[in-house]
Parts: C-alpha cells; structure tokens; sequence
C-alpha cells in the first residue's frame, strides 16, 4: 500500500508550489535569491509529484480515491482524485519540473535588465506547474476548466515576458486567443457531457452516466470539441500556427516547460475526455481514429519539413514539438482505430507507444529547449547562421545537446528511437489487420509518411548540431560564448541521462504504464509488448518485422567497432589548417543552415513556399559583382502579411458598421422606435 | 352630446393637432401648438372628471393646464427667445412626413385590435389608438427635428399621449402614482429647457445634430 | 417586522447628500465634504445588508407599509446597490480630492457630485423596494433625473452631449415604460376592478392568470423596450457609452454596475408576470433574441475602440445582455446563473471602472492608443487593470466566469444547442476583442527618459507615449528634482510650468491619496479572484433565494 503515500505528497507538492509562488514575490526585492528559492520549492515539489505518480502506479492494489471535494451549489467544487491515468502524466510532469527547476535556477542571472520582473517570473513559474497538476488531478468540470485556462493565462503571462518586443506582444497576444478559443471548445463539450449527467460536473457522475448513445450527434459533437480544443492546445495543424510563434519568445525555462509538458496536458486531456469520459472503455466510431490519424500525420510530416528549413533554433524545435505531437496524434489514432476494430493487442501496442513517446518527448524537448536557452544565454542569438563552433566554448552544453538531437532524430539508443519504433510497429499493425484494400492502403500510405518524418527529422537535427555547434563561429558574439552555469547545466544533465537511458531501458520502465494501459482499455491484465525481444502478446500478428533488440544492441557496437580502426590509423596527428582549394578557409566557407537543407527544401518547393531575395551590387555591370546577398524568407501559416491584411479588412467592415453610432440623437431615438414598431408588427 | 362622443371626437382633434406639429415648420407655432394641445387634454380630463364624479382628475386636469399649458409653453419661449432661429428644417418632405404619421397611426390601431378594448366608461374607439399613435409620433417629431426644442416638443407630445391613455380606460393611475408621474414629468421638462438652453449658450444653436463628437 | 428602522436608514443617503449641499456652500475644506458625503451611503449600504438579512432570515416576501415590499429579488438587488456604493463611495474620496487639488472638479461640483450621487442611490434603493409597478416607475424616472446632473458634471461640450442624449434616450424609453405600466394598469382595472392595489405586484402576481394576455402583451412590449433603453439592450443603448464615459469615473462605476441592474429589475418583475399570463415562451424568445443582440452587437464597437472609459460602456451592454440571454434561457440553472451574474458583472464592472480612473489618473488620458507600458510604470495599477479585464471578459478563474459557465450550462441543460454554440463564440470573440485593447496597455516600453519607477507605484509617473507629440504628466509624483530635470526637455512649455510647480507637500499628498485608491482596489479585484473560486454560504445563498423568486 505504498500509494496511500501519494496523496500526503500531493498535497505537499501544490503547498510548495504555492510557497513557492509567494517566496518569488516577497523576495521580489532580491532577484537572485527570488530565484534560487522560487525554483528551488518547484523543484522539490515537482519531485513530491514524481514520487506520488511513481507510488501510485507501483502499487499493486493503489488506492483510486478523491483526496478532497470542497461542495458548492451548482457543483461549483474543486475535487481531486488520482487514478492511472493522471499518475502516469504527473510522473511525466513531476520529472519535467524537476530537471527544469534546477535548470532555471541559473537561467536567470544573467538577465540584469530584468531584474524587476524576474521575481514575477519565478512566482508565475510555480503557479503554471500548479495549474498544471490542477489540471491532471482535477475531478470535475468546473476545477478542470479553472486549472486549463489558469494554466493557459499564466503561461501567457510568461510568454510575454519580455514584453518590450513588438513580437513577443504579437505572439503572446496570438498564444492567448488562440488558447482561449480552444478553451471555448472544450467549455462546448464538457457542457454537452454534463448535460448527459443531469447536469453534474462531477467526472464520477458523468463516467457513472455513460448515456450517451455511440454514434450519436452529441457523441460526435462532444468528439469534435474535444479534438478542435485539446487540439490548439496540442499544436495540431491547422491548429499549430500559435506554436511557432510562442514557444520561441518566451524564456528558456518557459518554452521547455510548455513544449515539453503542457503539450502532454492536451494528450491527457483527450485520453481522460474522449476514452475516459465520454467513452468509457468502449469502443469509438471508426472514423474518430481516421480523423485523429489523418491530422496526425500532416503533422509530424509538415512539421518535420517546417523544422528542416528553419534557420531559428527555438522555432525549429517549435516546429519539430508539432512534428512529434502529430506522431502521439497517430499513436492515439491508430489505438482508436484498433479499438473500434476490436483489436486489443494491437490497442495495448499503439496506447503503449503513445504513453512512452509523452514521456520521451517531454524529456528530449525540454532537454533541447533548455539547451537552446542556454546558448541564447550565452550567443545571445537563437539564429543557427550566426551560430558554429559552439562545441569549442560550450563543451558541456554540447554533448546533452547532441544526445537530445539524436533522441530527437529517433537514432537508437536514445529515448525518441524506442517510442517511435513502436508507433511504428503499432502503424504496421494497422496494415495487417485492416479487412479492405482501401484500410491498407490507407495504412501503408501514413507509414510512408511517417518514414518519410524519420527521415526529415534526422536531417534537421543533424543541421542544428552540425551547423550550431560544429565548425568555427560565424559571428563574434558567438565566439565570446561561455559554458552555461552550473544548475544550468545540472537541469540538462537529468535529462540527457534519462534520455540515454530510457534509450535503452524503455521495457524497464514498461511495467508501470500497464496499469494505465488497464484503464484506457478497461481491460483486466495486459499483455505488455516486450521492447527488449519479440512482443509477446502479439507473436502470431505481423507485427514481427524485426525486432528491436539488433538493432539496438548492434547499431552503436557496431559503429564503434567500424570506427576504431578508422581512429587507431591516424596515430601521429598533424595538424595543419584545412585544405580549402588554396584559398583560406574561414567561417565564410562553412556550410550554412539554408545551405545545408537547399537540395532538400527544393525537393519539397511545392510545400514549403520560399521567398528568395537577391541583393546583387556590380563593379561593372552586369560582368563584375561586387557583392551579392542572398536571403531566403518563408511565410509562416497565417503569415504576418496575411494576418495583417485580414486585420486590414475587417477593420474596413467594421468602420463600416461603427457608422451605426454616429453620435446623432435623432437616428438613435430612431432605433428604439424602431425597434418598438417591429416588435408591435410582429408580436401581432 | 354625449361624453364619450365629446371625448372620442377631442381626442381625434388631439392626433389631429399632432398631425399638424408633424408639418409645421414655425418654432413658435409648435409651441402654441403644443399648448392647445396640452388644453385639449386637460378639455379631456373634466369631461371624465365631470362623468366619474372622481375628483382627482380635476386636479390632473389642473395640473396639465399649469405644468403642460402654460409651465412648458413658457419655459420653451423662453428658451426660443435666447435662440437665433425661428424656422425649424425638417428632414423630411411634408409629403413623407404625413406618410409616415398614417403608417404610425396604422401601426397604433393594429396593436390596439378590438378585441384587445378595455370594458371602460367611455368605450371610445378611437381614444386608445390614438393615444399609442400619439406616443409613436411624438418620437417620429423628435426623429426628425433637428432644433432641440422641437425635440422638446416631441416629448411633451408623447406625455400628452400617455395622458391621454390613463384618461380614456382607467380614469387616472392611482393618486400617489399619478402624483409622482407629474412630479417626474415637470422636472423633466425643467430639466430638458435647462440643457437646450445650456446648448444654445455653449454651441450657439438649438441644432441638435452639432452633437455628434462621441461616436463609436 | 422592524422595518421603519432600517427603511429610514436607507434615507442616510439623501441626507448626507442634502447636508454635503449645504456644506459646500460654506465649507472651503474639500476632504470633510467628502467624507461627509460618502458617508451617508455607506451607513445606508450598511442597513441596507441589514434590510437584506432580515428578508433572508425570514423568508418569503414582505409587505412592510402600504408602499413598501420586498422579497428575495429586491434583496438581491439592495445588495447589488450597497455593494458598488460602498465601493464606489470609498473610491470617489481619493479620486475626487485627486482632481479637486488638480483643478479639474471646484468646491461646488464636489457637492453636487455628493448630492445628486446620494440621491441617485436613495432612489434606487426605493426603486427595488416600492410594492406598486407604478410607483417603481416613479421611482426608475427618478434615478434618471438625478443621474442627469451627474453625467453633466464636469460642464465640458463633450459631457453636455452626452446628458443631452441621456435625458433624450432616457426619458423617451422611460415614456415607453410608462405606457406599458399603464396598459398593464388598465388590463388589470377592467378584469380585476380598480383598487388602491390594482399596480401591487403581488395583487398582480396573484390574479396574472386573469389578466388579458393581448394586453399584457402588449405592456411587456412597452416595458421591454422602455426599461430596455435604461437598462442598455441593444440597439437601445445608444446613449450609454456616451453618458459613462463623460460622468466623473466613480460615478461611471456607479451608473455601469448598479443603476443598469435596476431598470433591469423592472423588467424581471413584469416578465414574471407575462410569463404568466401568456406563457413563458413569448417573453423567453424576446429576452434571448435581445440578448444575443447586444452580445453580438458590441463587438465592433470593442474591437475599434478608442476610448477606455467607452470601451467599459459597451462591455457593460454585453453582460446586460448575458443577463436577459440567461433570463431567457430559463430553467433553475438559467435564473440561477442570471442573478449571479448581476452580482459578478456588478462587482467586475464597478472595480473595473474604479481601476480605469487610476489609470486615467497616472496617464491622464483616456486614449488607448496613447497608453502603453503600464506594467513598467505603475505595476501595481496594471495589474489591477489585467485582473480587473480577465474578469470582465469571463476568464476563469475570475467570478464572471462562473456566471457565464453556469448561463453555458443552462442552455445546455434546456437543450438550446445552436444558442450555446453562438453564444461561446461569442464571448471567445469578445474575449479577444477586450484584450486586444487592454494588453497594449499592459505591455510594451516603459516611457521614454522616465526613470524606473517605484516598487510601490504610488510615487512612480507614468506616462505614456505611443504617441510622442502628447507627452501627457502627471507631475506631482515626480519623487526629486533630477527626474525632473530630464523629464522637462521633453515636455512642452505650458506642461512644463505645471510640473515646476507643486511644492513638496503637495506631493505627498497626492502620494497618500493615490495609496488610498490602491488601498481600496485591491481588496476589490482579489475578490474578483476569490470569488472565482470559491462562492461562500451566505452568498450563494443570497443569489439562491432571489433565483427562486426567478424560477
């Protein structure tokens, strides 16, 4: 019964955070310190939460229960309850706020023109990790939706933390509405389950009503909602567009912490609405995984290709969270699908991949955006051109860094290879057990694609590390970079080493998800598929294409046993400047990141629009240039100049409008006539 | 004659009168206008008075000569004699104008349909229409009125409508309600005389329409 | 019951307001005319939660005199109205004596401002209290006559406007409203008999199936559209952002949260009869389609706002509307969800009001383009401002939230989907609108060659400038010279002089005032924040019973 210890930490951990939260204000006067404690308290309590998640799912017997329900009229409560579910999600964000509590210990020192705001910055930090753990515990509507938007509020707040910057208002500003539409959405379908309750807000009533007929409208709409709100929140195209814009503005420690774990809050969200509540364990309509499958797969390809071309380092992990949030999006559609297709191995395979890809996710992306905040601390730039060289004054940095792009690129025997190699085998799945041609081929046509990210994503990352860190710096603020601090560097380290060895220990920690899987299949044991060898449970399927363990145990013996002659040949070494064809070689000759991705980026001309600028100046025209400066620009979805013109025009509209109220008495005293007349005419 | 016929036939002349505030263009006319108005309802007012035998409607009857009357007519020629103009610019055509007035006593008599009549003493026909046709108009004069004081007008107008519709079904409100109405209506008129004379002094016109700088 | 007591009590207003008249025709001293005039509200407020305790405790509904009446509606509404005078009545200390030493109010504007203010809540607490529909008509006529004068207050072109256009609208709906009275009256009379009772609203609530449905009809029409212009449904609401914007801001607050609930109080009482006597779907489809109008109607006024003080106004006849859309709606939850958001909208709106005069104080401009940078030179005024918004737009975890949620719920509930679907997309529109105009204020540079500003925001400057040409100051709070040496190159001449001038005295003075109106709103917005966490007993109680009458 080690979980009944779950719910003293649970309590300990929101009252850090609120201590936490108050220590940041009161010590407003001494940032440094506001800091240490601040992030400190988050930081213990994030390990409280990690501990009762772990406790809770360790426990054979766990106690599923309601820690509190405070009653109000109307449902107006605030009730909290753990069950699988949730303590699979607060391990995953108790892990996250401890490596990036300790990392933004540090992150802040160097911010002095910040000074004042810093103290707001650390109170809003623990407040967001407690909305955050709000949302995962919530037990009823209305404390759900209390904890989303609070959690949405106070991420924007943080996002607009450097508010001088014209951008950073206009992306907070997109972030916030685009959030709170999402919101609307979510507001829609729980009123619509609630309705189904007798109109409680209590998740008890609405899982013990379960009388909503499959296949009905209000099932389908209640689907709908939840997807459009659970999807702005998770990035889904078309939904992305905030994504890029926010994640990249805001501090460090605060894109680490929204694109490595509220992104998991949209998942949660769906799995604890759409399975949870509105299903139940049963079985959804078919087109539901189709839909969730199809978005999915736009995703990650076209997050993947944005990532690619992109010259912005934090926009470029922006861009690949997208790409990974499409690839839980196929994860839960190919579960979906195997439900409603009655396959409950092939279920347990896909809810499998989707739980382990949250949790490797959110430790390579944090992993990643910290170690971006730390060379933005350091360059201060984020833009890779200006970058290079960086392994020679960020040693440390470097090397987690490299260990998160290979997580990130799914090369084994890091974290992203083991989750992704499932959805992988969940998609193959798909094909052998669809019934009609078209299923197949629809099957095999995501799979491709899905491949086809693979491979994008490993181009990309390779771009960010070769072109940020390797070779000579291209600009000089770049070479003047200094290793990041200690905490920095301890909050990476926690995450690099987890990615390293979940790389390979993932069927380790397998174990504790299968009571999750449990309750998102309602099923009472599962088989577990077995990363390590060949999944059991699922031997007599086509799943066995091959399996993990070569490749994972032989792919880096292998390049270390091919590279070793390689390196023992050039023992005496001579070092001698680099032959550049008898020029010298200088940073000008390195390959840049748009050089880098040039063939490919042609490749996909039809889907990545780029604008290119030539800016030629001639000694003697048109024969001798004297300079040539060659730009690339790519338009964002909802581009800035599209949003401007809409702006434009429905300005134009409601000037129009506004005439209504032109200041004359006489036309108002002629609407409330009006009004009266029309109302006598048709109330006749 | 009969009471009821006296009272259906004045309040004919009443709409008859409103009609003629609706073309006029003099300022002081309407004002004089508005005055034999006001007289014709308080005409009105004794003859039920003089019926009923309830002798609170003598006061109203009172009261609507001096605040009505007299009170109103000698607050606006007060205020029009600070004033610059005489002529009022009507916006509409007098053609139009009458148009829309018989459009508005229509749209009186339609919602008043007879099935809808008041069992009262004076089971007038007409009275009832013509006082919502009458409250209709009076906002339709104020619509389109450019001098605050024929906006003025347009209210007292609308007043006298209501008068008029206490009068021909219920004999009057209750006293202390009929009390209070007078009370409200007189410092009302008080206080829209204070603000066209306030507007004449600050904007140098009684045109209402230079009030337009909050817009949107 | 001991009525005449705390029914004489609620006369406190009236007569601090007659007294502070007097006063300042002899007293020089403007700190002891405001406290002497906001006193008087305040101890009416004071027996006014009295009154409302006494209704509560005993239950049921109370005839107390011949003219007198309450039940849990009325108790809702005193509250509505003690709660905003008492804030309001603490705000306007400060705030009057702040534009007394600028110049802007004299002596005598002060009393006035104190006399038709105290009168203005004695009438609306009559109005709520009064058993006869005529005599609250008399008594709704009244709150516009003495609003009047206050709209007018401040003498500009610009105010006399909007007085204009407020006693035009005003008095033409409130004729309207007349006529419904009398129509409903005479319906009455010629089914039931005439009587001193025959406007009682019980009398009338007891025989509304007797009444003639055509007639009522007819009246609801009349009263619709006649407390509809006072109480600010579109498109009769013209005359509201005008009228809110011009009156001096803690009288804005009032207009804005309390006076519009109580014209709209008149409708609820003849819609619980109509709903009677010619059912309940007529007058239901009337509300939710005026409802829905004004929601939606707003939007652009929001979205190109220029105006703070406007932009308050117009957000004002949106949550009129929530109130008549959940009115509409019906149902236990929708009465339910209408009466808590009369009490929300209220207490958001009022604070906001208050909040925006700080700002105005600081900026000295109304403009929204003009204001930037807020966070960086009063932070705590801008943080009041942000929460104060969150709350007017019905973010969670804000209290307006609840009431909104609640109103979802009930259309939910009713099976009203394609309203509910509109009606969320509308508040997220709005949602966005609003914020759209209060974020800049926010955000954004701190003024140019101010120094940063005091932790504590009470001496700090600021001032704005997106646009450059109008460097606007509020100089007093200029903590020493040096500041001021560098801020006066940047100033134009007459501006100059101004900041030169106030002497050191002065200063703390407005030091100590502008801490008192900061004193004042926080305690206000972290209840916007409380109570969206959590509604207490008593209060939800409170709103419980007043939607029982609803139901």
């Amino acid at each position: 019964m080690v979980s009944m210890w779950s719910f003293p930490l649970l309590g300990g951990a929101g009252a850090c955070y609120l201590i936490g939260c108050a220590v940041g204000l009161i010590l407003g006067r001494w940032p440094l310190w506001a800091n240490r404690f601040g992030y400190g308290l988050a930081s213990l309590a994030s390990l409280a939460v990690f501990l009762a998640g772990v406790l809770f799912l360790i426990d054979p017997q766990p106690q599923t229960g309601i820690l509190f329900t405070t009653n109000f009229q109307w449902g107006l409560q605030m009730s909290i309850h753990l069950d699988a579910i949730s303590a699979f999600f607060i391990v995953l964000l108790g892990l996250g706020g401890i490596a990036i509590g300790v990392y933004a210990g540090g992150y802040m020192r160097h911010f002095k023109q910040y000074s004042k705001r810093i103290p707001f910055l650390v109170a809003g930090f623990n407040l967001f990790w407690l909305a955050m753990l709000g949302v995962i515990l919530a037990n009823n509507i209305f404390g759900f939706l209390l904890c989303w938007e609070g959690m949405s509020l106070v991420s924007y707040l943080m996002v607009s933390f450097e508010h001088e910057k014209l951008e950073v208002r206009k992306s907070g500003f997109i972030y916030l509405i685009t959030t709170h539409v999402g919101t609307a959405f979510l507001m829609g379908a729980f009123a619509l389950l609630s309705a189904n309750a007798g109109g409680s807000f209590s998740f008890d009533a609405i899982r013990a009503a379960q009388n909503i007929p499959a296949g009905s409208m209000i099932q389908s709409a209640i689907f709908i909602c939840a997807l459009i709100g659970f999807g702005t929140k998770a990035g889904i195209m078309p939904m992305h567009f905030w994504l890029p814009r926010a994640h990249p503005v805001a501090p460090g420690q605060v894109s680490a912490s929204m694109s490595g774990i509220m992104l998991k809050m949209a998942i949660y969200g769906l799995l604890r609405v759409v399975s949870d509540l509105l299903l139940g364990g049963a079985a959804p309509p078919l087109w539901w995984g189709i839909t969730i499958i199809v978005l999915g797969t736009a995703s990650a390809l076209l997050g993947a290709l944005f990532a690619l071309v992109e010259t912005d380092l934090k926009r470029l992990l922006a861009f690949s969270s997208i790409e990974n949030m499409g690839i839980l999006f196929v994860c839960l559609g190919t579960a979906f699908i195997a439900q409603s297709l009655a396959l409950p191995a092939l279920t347990i395979l896909a809810f499998c991949a989707l739980l382990l890809h949250s949790l490797n996710h959110s430790i390579f992306k944090s992993l990643l955006f910290m170690g971006a905040g730390a060379i933005q601390h350091a360059a201060h730039t984020t833009n890779l051109e200006d970058m290079g060289g960086l392994i020679r004054y960020m040693p440390q940095t470097s090397v987690f860094m490299f260990i998160g792009c290979l997580a990130s690129a799914g090369i084994p025997p890091f974290n992203g290879f083991a989750s992704e190699w499932l959805m992988f085998q969940s998609v193959i799945g798909l094909i052998g057990h669809s019934q009609d041609l078209g299923g197949k081929i629809g099957a095999t046509i995501i799979l491709s694609a899905l491949a086809l990210t693979a491979a994008i994503a490993t181009a990309a990352f390779l771009k960010v590390f070769g072109v940020a860190f390797l070779a000579s710096p291209r600009k000089e603020k770049t070479a003047q970079a200094t290793e990041a601090g200690r905490a920095m560097i301890r909050g990476i380290a926690i995450f690099a080493g987890l990615a390293a060895v979940l790389g390979i220990g993932s069927g380790a920690i397998l174990w504790i998800i299968s009571p999750v899987l449990k309750a998102l299949t309602n099923a009472q044991s599962v088989a577990l598929p077995v990363v390590w060898a060949l999944p059991t449970g699922l031997s007599n399927t086509t799943l066995n294409v091959f399996s993990y363990v070569p490749v994972a145990i032989l792919a880096p013996i292998l390049i270390i046993l091919l590279s070793w002659p390689l390196l023992r040949q050039y023992k005496p070494i001579r070092r001698v400047a680099t032959w550049a064809c008898g020029v010298k070689a200088s940073s000008n000759t390195e390959y840049t990141a748009l050089a880098f991705v040039k063939s490919l980026q042609q490749v996909f001309a039809g889907v990545i629009h780029e604008q290119q600028l030539i800016d030629t100046t001639y000694t003697l025209e048109p024969f001798v240039i004297k300079e040539q400066h060659y730009q690339q620009k790519r338009e964002p979805f909802l581009s800035n100049s599209l949003m401007l013109r809409m702006k434009l025009e429905i300005t134009k509209i409601l000037d129009r409008v506004l005439f209504v109220q032109n200041g004359s008495v006489r036309l108002y005293l002629g609407y409330i006539l009006l009004t009266l007349v029309a109302l006598l005419i048709f109330s006749r | 004659m009969q009471p009821v016929q006296m009272v259906d036939i004045s309040a004919i002349l009443l709409l008859l009168s409103t009609c003629f505030l609706v073309v006029n263009r003099q300022l002081a006319r309407g004002i004089v206008l508005l005055g034999l108005q006001s007289m014709l309802l308080s005409f009105i007012a004794v003859i039920v008075a003089a019926t009923t035998g309830i002798q609170e409607i003598y006061i109203a009857a009172l009261l609507t000569v001096i605040i009505k009357g007299v009170g109103a007519t000698i607050v606006l020629g007060w205020v029009l004699r600070s004033a610059h103009t005489r002529i009022e610019t009507n916006i509409l055509s007098r053609g139009l104008s009458l148009a829309a007035v018989v459009a508005l006593t229509f749209v009186g008599y339609s919602s008043v349909s007879p099935d809808l009549q008041v069992k009262t003493l004076f089971h007038t026909p007409n009275s009832l229409p013509i006082a919502i046709s009458m409250v209709l108009i009076g906002v339709f004069i104020m619509i389109t009125r450019k001098k605050a004081l024929m906006t003025v007008i347009g209210l007292i107008t609308i007043e006298n409508g209501l008068f008029l519709f206490a009068l021909s079904t219920t004999y009057g409100v209750p006293q202390f309600v009929e009390l209070g109405i007078f009370l409200d209506v007189a410092i009302s008129i008080l206080m829209l005389g204070f603000f066209a004379f306030r507007i004449n002094q600050m904007f140098d016109t009684l045109n209402v329409d230079i009030l337009d700088e909050l817009r949107g | 019951m001991a009525f005449p007591l705390s029914l004489l009590m609620l006369l406190a207003g009236a007569i601090s307001a007659f007294l502070t008249l007097i006063i300042s025709r002899f007293s020089r001293n403007a700190t002891f005319i405001c406290f002497i005039g906001a006193a008087g509200p305040i101890i009416a407020a004071q027996s006014a939660v009295t009154l409302i305790a006494q209704i509560l405790t005993q239950g049921g509904q109370f005839t107390f005199a011949p003219f007198f009446f309450a039940d849990a509606l009325s108790a809702l509404l005193l509250g509505i109205i003690a709660m905003v005078s008492v804030l309001v009545m603490l705000y306007s200390i400060p705030y009057v004596l702040r534009e007394f030493h600028q110049g802007h109010l004299s002596i005598s504007q002060i009393g006035l401002l104190y006399f038709w203010s105290g009168l203005l809540l004695t009438t609306m607490y009559f109005t709520v209290l009064c058993s006869s529909l005529g005599v609250m008509w008399v008594f709704i006529e009244a709150t516009t006559l003495v609003s009047v004068p206050l709209v007018g207050l401040t003498g500009s072109k610009a105010s006399l406007e909007a007085t204009w256009k407020y006693l035009m609208l005003a008095t033409v709906g409130i004729s309207f409203a007349l006529l419904g009275t009398l129509i409903l009256y005479a319906s009455a009379v010629s089914q039931l008999g005439e009587g001193s009772n025959t406007l009682d609203w019980i009398f009338l609530l007891k025989h509304a199936s007797d009444l003639n449905p055509g007639l009522v009809k007819l009246a609801f029409i009349f009263i619709l559209v006649g407390y509809g212009t006072k109480a600010g449904l579109a498109p009769l609401h013209t005359w509201l952002p005008d009228a809110h914007s011009q009156a001096p801001t803690p009288i804005s607050a009032l207009l804005s949260g309390a006076l519009l609930n109580c014209a709209f109080y008149g409708i609820l009482r003849l819609f619980l009869i109509a709903r009677i006597t010619i059912g309940v779907e007529y007058p239901s489809i009337l509300l939710i389609v005026f409802g829905l109008f004004s929601i939606g109607f707003v939007i652009p006024f929001i979205i190109r706002q220029y105006d703070l003080k406007r932009l308050l106004a117009y957000s004002s006849v949106e949550h009129m509307g929530i109130i008549a859309l959940a009115i509409g709606i019906g149902g236990k939850l929708g009465m339910y969800a209408a009466a808590l958001h009369m009490v929300t909208h209220a207490l958001a709106k009022s604070t906001m009001f208050c909040v925006t005069g700080e700002v105005v104080d600081r900026t000295r401009t109304r403009k929204i383009a003009r204001i930037a940078g807020l966070s960086q030179a009063a932070p705590i005024v801008s943080t009041l401002l942000f929460i104060s918004a969150l709350a007017i737009v019905g973010a969670p975890p804000m209290n307006v939230f609840i009431s909104e949620w609640l109103t979802v719920m009930a259309m939910i509930v009713q099976q009203q989907y394609v309203i509910a679907g509109i009606f969320l997309m509308l508040l997220a529109i709005l949602f966005g609108a609003m914020l759209a105009r209060i974020t800049p204020m926010v955000w954004g540079n701190q003024p140019p060659m101010l120094g940063p500003s005091d932790l504590s925001g009470i001496y700090s400057i600021v001032t704005i400038t997106a646009d450059p040409t109008t460097p606007m100051l509020q100089m007093q709070d200029i903590p020493n010279t040096n500041n001021m040496n560098t801020l006066s190159t940047h100033i134009d001449p007459p501006i100059h002089a101004a900041i030169i001038a106030p002497t050191s005295e002065k200063t703390h003075h407005f030091a100590i005032l502008n801490g008192m109106a900061i004193g004042i709103l926080i305690p206000a917005c972290t209840a916007l924040l409380l109570l969206g966490l959590w509604i207490p007993q008593w209060l939800s109680f409170w709103i419980q019973s007043a939607s029982e009458v609803l139901k």
